[in-house]
């Protein structure tokens, strides 16, 4: 019986991404043969596909982006930007409160789903903020340069062939290599994804763009992601613009999206998201890329009206049942919040974020049979320490509800064993102590809530409180300003804040 | 992720350890019969044909035997199969089988037997072609038709089969009708037939989709059967018989309409043809779905978020009745497992299955349409529907959900509850336990040197080799403790090797954590201090308190000097002279010195030596005569070990006194401060020119980079040499600053030696008790930090003024309250001589008798100059050149504090009266 052929086998392998295999018998082939440009090919593709990134979803603003001048207007106009997404940042936040949903540390209200640059500042703070902001385990700081997640993707590619890295990339022949229509692909993306090497990419995808003559939409928007990751910004979105001229592509519309983004601009983003509806009228990555950007803005609804339409088109998405079930939760509909959680659940993403949610809905919902039960699996799912501390966090509020004051002393201080930096633990922690006349174990926590989490005001308005009760009225007026410097419009704030200037003037 | 499950109607495990790719799984029926059977081919050459049965009785046990109805060896791979009328003759269906290098047709026979278990199935070849390269794929078509295929035509079917290196093969039943390569294929893509345009379809490996009309292909292919002439370019060198290479048009053949895709297809597939409407091309991207019109226009596309494995396009009636809108439903199977069912953009079910499936049919089984079969890479075969049995996901079980004895758990909960609490509140409960473990540090002097030259010696002239020492080190613990670690601490010029040991747990009783550490000299700097410090931090088992305890060390000379034979006539260029005298006759130094002594013992009384990396040689002679000690040396610095050393030797054998008469030398030891402030400030300044230079460095770049970023480019005014240069210097600058650094690290060391050695010589003369020398260690502090912004002149400023203002004041003002104003400033502004100044009136109140301890604050020291003067128990004392006349000034001014200052009762707060003149006399300073 002959056997099946070994490039045949190859490509096999390859079909069903088997990748390790199907360098394995390229190898071999090659070792026979240096110059079997074949297998060669499929090596250099089998090795690109190992490492392959969807640029679409690459994120995370590093500091030095944050130096850049990229962006349009220093002081944008309110709700044109996602620097100031409204003219208040709190008043006009179509949607609940952040006494109700809590913000991340950026001050946007939390997201139903974490991906990336949720975490991040988004572009959305000026650069003292960014720097300002606390440095915990989860931290919102920045990157510290864009380049450090592709210096990594770099050096994956160094762990997957150990030999060395299988191009030399400053050997290469580009000019000649981008005469050859079937290799020039391939290797511009070896170049640009395994080998990171965006520089000979760029040159590549310039020489193929002048055989082409610029007529070619692949090539025109591969030279938009290489001045992209190049950050030319402006190059970039001249290159999608053209490319997207030739032949519209989805692909496309995303990746002028994301650099209208990073210049500032994100209604021209979702117009340009929008034009990209208007052909392809059925594709969910467009509607969710402008549903994100809605939430950046703070738009709540139009963000969930977006969702909405993602999830007709494909009810399986999973970020859309997410950040629908989290507005329902903040927007005080537990139990609709409840059914989409569960829905989650039933799909089979049985993590432990997803139980400890359903636990909360269950406990605003007034099914109190469940929640041990759901808390429980919450724990017997959590991986990492920073999941534990948040189910104890919740499970020590539920534990204030019920008014057990021990067991949410106890329950607090695991979260902080799992995470010492729980800021929300401490501020909760500080004021049970307060509550107990603990006066000053009380503020020490509080204060260190404070420094933890700049971002949230209840810490200071606790202690402004606090010291507001002990009559040091200085303290509690500087600390009541920094809660309304946070939330403008918190009533409790503004309450003492008044009382206090009243006293102050009449001194 | 998916809400739902496939819901398994049949399925079998086929083959064991075969594998299966896309190709392997065909759905068709050889008769009228509308129920589809299922043929399975493996890449080990095994094909099978099933007929599923049904669920309901077999699938318990597994056993499908009866539904396997042929399992045959053909002994080559299988890659494809497809089933079509093949022959000409037959209004049957034929099964084509695609072997690595072969195409054979066979012909499906079944035998009607007397029972239904008696029915006999097999396989004919009817023909084959063979072929003299491996194949890739093939797809069947009515090529030639013209597109005008109609009904009768669509009876017969040939076969296109597309080798490994791109080239097709047509053959018209046996008859081989056309070879032709597709230009530029290095991988061959998936190719399938439009039959509409009468065209192959196929995407090649430059990520276009492309369409080849038969007609051209056919013209193309032609005449000529000459030499191949791309292959050669491509797999260069692979021996290919030249016999083998299929004829080539000289002539290329250009595609009808081409679509860029910008990835890589899995699959390609087009929707039935219903009469003449449009077919619809449908292109499974690794990444996109693509659908496109027969002429090449794009219609839509769908982004995945998942990787496809496989799909397929399936025509139900709905679609056929209703021809006008057109709509295409297709199938894919993701890596992911699951299966999505769409219809054009949208996804409209998504199911869940076991497997990855490769390849995925629809067929009618038992008179059930549209079941889908998938097949997996090992073989799994199932065919399924679409149901609502939820996905079984593994959600973790906690705990048995056991009935919970409530008022056991209730009575566990408060005896917890009440540790807690104990815990919580009681912390003695801590405190307690701790004091058992009884950790010792015992040190082992080996007294074996040997030596080693891991030196940094700067002075080059001088010969690193150095001796080394080393020590023993033993924890003993009576209790068991865990997390020990032992750092040593050496002073500068001494280094220990290694310094911070982990011991991690030491048990019981019995058990013994012992390292050894390595001391030598490491750089040529003047040593002033030889202990070395061990430190054992740890914790109990019992808590986790970290604790720790020290133990000093003293380290022998030896290991910083040697002995010189000085030449002679080198002997009068010694500049400091310190001359002790002693009220016992002097020892012997070669016996004090021991490990220092030449052995010559016929030398007269004295030893020279030297440190090692130094050239400075510290002479110590004893006069017999006089009973006196004298040491000379080049420096101030280099007599302070060796003097204390040798009064400290004499006075552990016997009480012995000394005395020091001469005056101070406070004018080396005030030049030695000059020197030191001096280095400082210089390393400022070079610091702050660092910083200038280095801001110009980055004004530059920030140009320069924004000269590169512009768009219109312009020319670099010189920028780079300016670039360079700056570079150049902020090099040299940084070089300078290392020597700097050096310099003041020599320096520091000097005067640390030099303090010492003057709070010593103080100490003696006036012969200060064991509480005031202490203190006077305190303020005259022997130890230097130079990274700081404070440095030793500013502490030792501060301390010095704080303890004549203080204990020292002539007038007992009491200005407890108010600090120097030297603190804070930079280092530039500080006045070094009024510093001087005052450590000269320090070591001046000290020697007419003041006293540092605070209770002597209250005694009577209200002393008019003169008899300050006078009061002075020594007898040699001169008057100072130094500063004398500052020193008159000074006394002036202090005589003219109030004196009545020192009655108030309030002391500890400064009055305003004072405070301002304090004020006033720090001005006049």
């Amino acid at each position: 019986m002959r056997d099946i052929d070994p490039l045949f086998q190859a490509m096999s392998y390859y079909r069903r991404r088997k990748f390790e295999q199907c360098v394995e018998i390229t190898s071999t082939l090659l070792e026979k043969n240096p110059n079997d440009q074949v297998a060669w090919l499929l090596k250099m593709r089998a090795l690109t596909e190992q490492l392959y990134v969807d640029e679409t979803e690459v994120a995370d603003d590093g500091l030095a982006d944050m130096l850049d001048d990229n962006a349009f207007h220093q002081t944008p106009m309110p709700g044109t930007s996602m620097r100031q997404p409204t003219a208040n940042t709190n008043a006009g936040m179509s949607g609940p409160s952040p006494a109700m949903r809590p913000t991340t540390m950026a001050g946007r209200p939390i997201t139903g789903m974490l991906r990336l640059n949720t975490q991040s500042t988004q572009g959305g703070k000026s650069m003292e903020n960014a720097l300002k902001t606390a440095r915990t385990a989860a931290t919102a700081r920045p990157v510290t340069t864009a380049t450090g997640r592709f210096v990594r993707l770099g050096t994956a590619s160094m762990l997957s062939t150990p030999d060395g890295p299988f191009l030399q990339v400053g050997r290469l022949n580009l000019p000649k290599y981008a005469q050859n229509q079937a290799i020039s692909r391939s290797l511009f993306e070896h170049l640009f994804y395994h080998a990171n090497d965006v520089r000979a990419a760029l040159q590549l995808a310039t020489h193929a763009n002048e055989v082409y003559q610029n007529k070619d939409w692949w090539w025109l928007a591969q030279l938009g992601k290489c001045y992209h990751r190049l950050d030319m910004i402006r190059d970039s979105e001249k290159q999608y613009v053209i490319s997207l001229e030739i032949q519209p592509m989805v692909d496309t519309y995303l990746y002028l999206s994301r650099i209208y983004l990073r210049l500032d601009q994100p209604l021209l983003s979702i117009t340009k998201l929008q034009e990209g509806l208007e052909k392809f009228p059925f594709e969910p990555c467009l509607i969710q890329a402008i549903a994100r950007i809605h939430e950046g803005l703070n738009d709540m609804t139009q963000s969930i009206e977006y969702y909405r339409q993602v999830l007709k088109l494909d009810n399986t998405n999973i970020e859309a049942i997410a950040c629908i079930a989290a507005n329902h939760f903040y927007n005080e509909q537990p139990e609709i919040s409840l059914k989409f959680y569960r829905r989650l659940l039933q799909m089979g993403v049985a993590t432990s974020a997803i139980f400890t949610n359903i636990a909360l809905c269950c406990f605003h919902a007034q099914q109190y049979d469940m929640i041990v039960a759901c808390f429980l699996k919450a724990l017997g799912c959590a991986t990492s320490d920073d999941e534990r501390a948040e189910i104890w966090y919740n499970i020590g509020e539920m534990a204030l509800y019920t008014t057990d004051i021990n067991l949410a002393i106890q329950c607090f201080r695991l979260a902080l064993v799992h995470n010492n930096d729980h800021a929300e633990a401490y501020n909760n922690l500080g004021l049970v102590e307060l509550q107990r006349d603990n006066n000053e174990i009380g503020q020490i926590y509080l204060q260190t809530a404070q420094s933890l989490a700049p971002h949230m005001f209840e810490p200071y308005y606790n202690y402004g409180k606090s010291m507001y009760e002990q009559g040091d009225l200085q303290s509690s007026f500087r600390a009541i300003k920094s809660s309304l410097d946070i939330y403008k419009n918190h009533a409790d704030s503004k309450h003492i804040y008044e009382e206090l200037r009243k006293m102050f003037s009449e001194l | 992720m998916s809400l739902f499950k496939a819901r398994e109607w049949w399925s079998c495990q086929v083959g064991s350890g075969e594998e299966f790719d896309y190709g392997c799984l065909k759905v068709g029926s050889f008769t009228e019969n509308p129920n589809n059977k299922i043929i399975v081919g493996s890449h080990q050459g095994i094909l099978r044909i099933f007929n599923p049965s049904g669920s309901h009785v077999d699938s318990m046990s597994n056993n499908y035997a009866s539904d396997l109805l042929l399992e045959k060896n053909l002994g080559m791979p299988i890659i494809q199969i497809e089933i079509g009328k093949f022959v000409s003759s037959s209004p049957m269906n034929q099964i084509a089988v695609l072997f690595s290098h072969k195409l054979s047709i066979y012909d499906y026979i079944e035998q009607a037997g007397v029972t239904e278990h008696g029915r006999q199935f097999d396989l004919e070849l009817n023909y084959e072609h063979n072929m003299n390269r491996p194949t890739f794929n093939m797809c069947k078509g009515q090529f030639g038709s013209g597109g005008r295929g109609n009904k009768e035509s669509s009876d017969c079917e040939y076969i296109c089969v597309q080798t490994l290196d791109g080239v097709l093969f047509v053959f018209e039943y046996e008859r081989q009708t056309m070879i032709k390569s597709l230009p530029h294929t290095y991988l061959p893509g998936p190719i399938c037939y439009l039959s509409r345009s009468d065209a192959i379809v196929t995407v090649s490996s430059n990520y276009h989709v492309e369409c080849y009309k038969y007609q051209a292909l056919a013209i193309a292919s032609g005449a000529d059967h000459g030499s191949s002439s791309n292959n050669d370019a491509r797999r260069k060198g692979l021996d290919i018989d030249p016999s083998l290479s299929v004829s080539q048009s000289s002539k290329k053949v250009l595609p009808d309409w081409s679509f860029n895709l910008g990835e890589c297809a899995l699959g390609i597939q087009t929707t039935q043809r219903i009469r003449n409407a449009s077919q619809t091309i449908l292109v499974l991207g690794e990444r996109n779905l693509f659908c496109l019109t027969d002429n090449g226009q794009l219609i839509f596309m769908s982004k995945f978020e998942y990787n496809p494995s496989t799909f397929v396009v399936y025509n139900s009636e709905v679609s056929q009745s209703d021809a006008s809108n057109p709509s295409v439903r297709y199938i894919i199977g993701t890596h992911s497992r699951t299966l999505f069912i769409a219809q054009d953009g949208h996804i409209r079910w998504a199911a869940h299955v076991d497997s990855v499936p490769v390849q995925i049919e629809v067929a009618t089984i038992q008179d059930i349409r549209g079941m889908i079969c998938t097949l997996s890479e090992t073989g799994l075969l199932q065919c399924c529907y679409l149901g609502t049995d939820p996905v079984s996901t593994s959600i973790p079980t906690i705990m048995s959900s056991t009935m919970i004895n409530v008022e056991e758990a209730e009575e566990q909960l408060t005896k917890l509850n009440k540790q807690i609490k104990q815990a919580m509140n009681d912390p003695t409960l801590v405190v307690k336990r701790k004091s058992n473990a009884q950790v010792t540090i015992q040190i082992d002097d080996t007294n074996q040197f040997s030596t080693t030259d891991e030196t940094r010696f700067q002075r080059h002239d001088v010969e690193s080799t150095v001796p080394s020492l080393c020590v023993n080190i033993r924890v003993k613990s009576s209790e068991a403790i865990q997390n020990t670690l032992l750092t040593v601490h050496v002073h500068t010029p001494l280094c220990a090797q290694p310094n911070e040991i982990r011991m991690g747990h030491i048990g019981g009783i019995s058990a013994i954590g012992t390292a050894s550490i390595v001391f030598w000299m490491r750089d040529d700097l003047t040593p002033w201090n030889l202990e070395a410090t061990f430190t054992v931090s740890y914790n109990t088992m019992s808590d986790n308190v970290c604790q720790t305890i020290q133990k000093s060390y003293k380290l022998p000379i030896k290991l910083v000097a040697r002995s010189y034979q000085q030449p002679i006539s080198a002997t009068t260029a010694d500049q400091c002279k310190i001359t002790l005298g002693a009220n016992k006759p002097v020892a012997d130094l070669n016996r004090v010195f021991p490990e220092l002594s030449t052995g010559d013992t016929n030398q007269q009384q004295g030893l020279t030596v030297r440190f090692y990396g130094s050239v400075e040689n510290v002479s110590i002679l004893a006069s017999s005569k006089s009973q006196k000690y004298r040491f000379q040396s080049d420096s101030l610095a280099s007599i302070w070990l060796f003097s204390n050393l040798l009064i400290e030797r004499l006075s552990a054998s016997s009480s012995i006194e000394f005395e020091f008469g001469d005056p101070l030398p406070l004018n080396d030891y005030f030049s030695i401060i000059d020197r030191h402030y001096e280095l400082r400030v210089e390393c400022e300044q070079i610091n702050s020119t660092l910083e200038i230079s280095s801001k110009q460095f980055r004004a530059i770049q920030k140009r320069l980079l924004s000269k590169f970023k512009d768009k219109t480019p312009s020319l670099l005014d010189n920028l780079d040499i300016l670039l360079e240069n700056t570079n150049q210097q902020i090099l040299a600058l940084a070089d300078r600053y290392e020597q700097s650094r050096y310099e003041l690290n020599r320096c520091s060391h000097d005067l640390s030696c030099a303090t010492k050695l003057i709070c010593l010589l103080l100490k003696i003369s006036v012969s200060l008790s064991s509480d005031n020398a202490q203190l006077l260690n305190a303020i005259l502090s022997p130890v230097t930090s130079d990274d700081n912004e404070q440095g030793w002149e500013e502490t030792v400023d501060a301390a010095v003024n704080y303890a004549l203002r203080t204990v020292l004041a002539r007038s007992k003002s009491a200005e407890l309250g108010s600090m120097p104003s030297t603190i804070g400033n930079s280092t530039t502004n500080m006045d070094i001589n009024k510093l001087k100044k005052r450590i000269q009136t320090l070591c001046e109140r000290l020697e007419k008798g003041g006293s540092l301890v605070s209770s002597s604050s209250t005694r009577e020291t209200n002393l008019s100059p003169d008899s300050a003067y006078s009061s002075t128990s020594l007898s040699t004392r001169k008057e100072k050149p130094i500063a004398s006349n500052r020193r008159k000034k000074d006394d002036d001014e202090d005589t003219e504090i109030p004196n009545g200052d020192h009655e108030d009762v309030f002391r500890m707060l400064p009055s305003t009266n004072a405070r301002k003149q304090y004020n006033n006399e720090d001005d006049d300073n």
